[in-house]
């Protein structure tokens, strides 16, 4: 970052706090793709409730972001909202709608420490404390995101579907595979299968649209923070347990239906007791379908980046041809015996 | 008839050469780049291995058409005929997942 941006964002931090001086210690690129950047962010504060040192995280849009999901703005309300629940979120501090001083709309939050790659949570049981407690702790934790329910005057912004949710869903991926001119009958089946199949609705909360194994962290001994909140909408509870517990996101451990790192009733068990509603099992199953129908068509999404010469890339070419064994998956999930009988 | 080795075998020497010598003296970043350059190998190896395939455009758009009408729900004939055109994708894809299952 260049020393006159550099400057902005000290003048900023030093308002923010209400210190006198404001050294910046280290500003440093964690990682990030073409929609968002993330920096680490230490600062030398005098003065003020601040005064101190402190490892924080920078979280910007990139300049030539894609409005593809919520801004920066709208991620900090939402952390904001999800501390209040009690979620275990990095604690959101600043955020500066003022894009004169980075370019774009940014926000700063405290750096939490551990892994969250999901091959290596899964692999690594050193990570995170005693799994069947952190199995349970994530059913809780996804429970206090459900207790957020509109209306919501700050999160006003959020999505919501007139009608049953997962036939929003539906037609949006249906609309994205015509816009790829992706012809794809097998996912096509298993959207008529949904269709036909709809599960009761248990109600419209804040669903997190990207609760799974990958999207949490975790250090030595516990879950250290909830991360990825920038897919939201308001939805069906259940449709984020199915999400959370769908065989795509298990990495190599299918048998641990929660997530590859624990049963999927002790998950469950968490869920229900934090939030006081009964797990529908049949409609997490539906959308558990669904879940695989959402990931096949976003996967096609990232490859097409790479095929339309948006972002060559060789991890978003793979991506796309991961399609092919969701799909296989869908198919699995959905043969002709269960089709409910009127439909056969 | 092309010279040889065909292109084929000139993948299969790459995926040997990347699996047994680089990638084991690799770390980070590079590593995980040269596993998933193996992935790709390895599929473009097994695609053009497979025999070609008679590609029906209008055929799949048909069946896109009819099943968004609710048209075939729950067919066996349609399934059986779905199952095949994706399995035989994934053997080429992911052929692990093909056993898995």
């Amino acid at each position: 970052m260049e020393d006159a941006a550099q400057r902005r964002l000290s003048t900023f931090i030093g308002e923010a706090t209400g210190a006198g001086s404001v050294e910046i210690l280290e500003l440093s690129r964690l990682s990030g793709g073409a929609i968002q950047e993330n920096w680490g962010l230490t600062v030398a504060l005098t003065g003020g409730p601040w005064a101190g040192e402190h490892r924080w995280v920078l979280r910007k849009d990139a300049a030539s972001g894609v409005a593809v999901s919520l801004g920066r703005k709208e991620e900090f309300a939402l952390l904001r909202a999800a501390e209040e629940a009690g979620v275990t979120v990095p604690k959101p501090l600043f955020l500066c709608e003022d894009a004169t001083v980075l370019g774009t709309p940014f926000y700063i939050m405290a750096r939490i420490e551990g892994v969250a790659l999901g091959p290596k949570v899964v692999k690594d049981l050193s990570l995170g404390g005693e799994r069947d407690a952190l199995t349970a702790q994530l059913g809780r934790e996804l429970a206090r995101i459900h207790s957020i329910a509109p209306p919501r005057p700050k999160l006003a912004f959020l999505d919501k579907a007139e009608g049953h949710p997962a036939l929003r869903d539906i037609a949006r991926y249906r609309a994205y595979l015509d816009e790829m001119g992706e012809l794809r009958p097998a996912l096509e089946w298993g959207l008529a299968w949904c269709t036909d199949h709809l599960p009761e609705q248990h109600g419209t909360v804040l669903v997190h649209q990207d609760f799974r194994t990958g999207n949490y962290m975790l250090d030595d001994s516990e879950l250290t923070g909830i991360l990825d909140w920038e897919f939201c909408a308001w939805g069906d509870p259940m449709s984020d347990l199915g999400w959370f517990c769908a065989q795509c996101w298990r990495f190599g451990r299918p048998d641990l239906e929660a997530g590859g790192i624990g049963e999927r009733e002790t998950f469950y068990q968490g869920y229900e007791e934090e939030s006081g509603r009964s797990v529908d099992r049949e409609a997490v199953a539906f959308w558990e379908v669904m879940a695989h129908l959402r990931w096949a068509v976003i996967a096609l999404q990232q490859g097409h980046r790479h095929i339309a010469g948006q972002q060559a890339s060789l991890e978003l070419a793979l991506t796309g041809r991961m399609a092919a064994q969701l799909e296989l998956a869908v198919l699995d999930m959905t043969p002709p015996e269960r089709w409910s009988a009127a439909d056969a | 008839m092309r010279d040889r080795p065909d292109a084929e075998a000139l993948i299969a020497e790459c995926l040997r050469v990347l699996q047994e010598e680089l990638a084991p003296s690799l770390q980070g970043e590079a590593r995980f780049k040269a596993l998933m350059i193996a992935n790709a190998l390895g599929m473009a190896g097994r695609e053009l291995a497979a025999p070609a395939e008679q590609a029906d455009g209008e055929a799949a758009a048909r069946l896109v058409e009819a099943l968004r009408r609710g048209e075939g729900r729950g067919s066996a004939e349609t399934y059986a005929a779905l199952k095949h055109d994706v399995e035989a994708r994934v053997a080429i894809s992911n052929p692990k997942a093909l056993k898995d299952g």
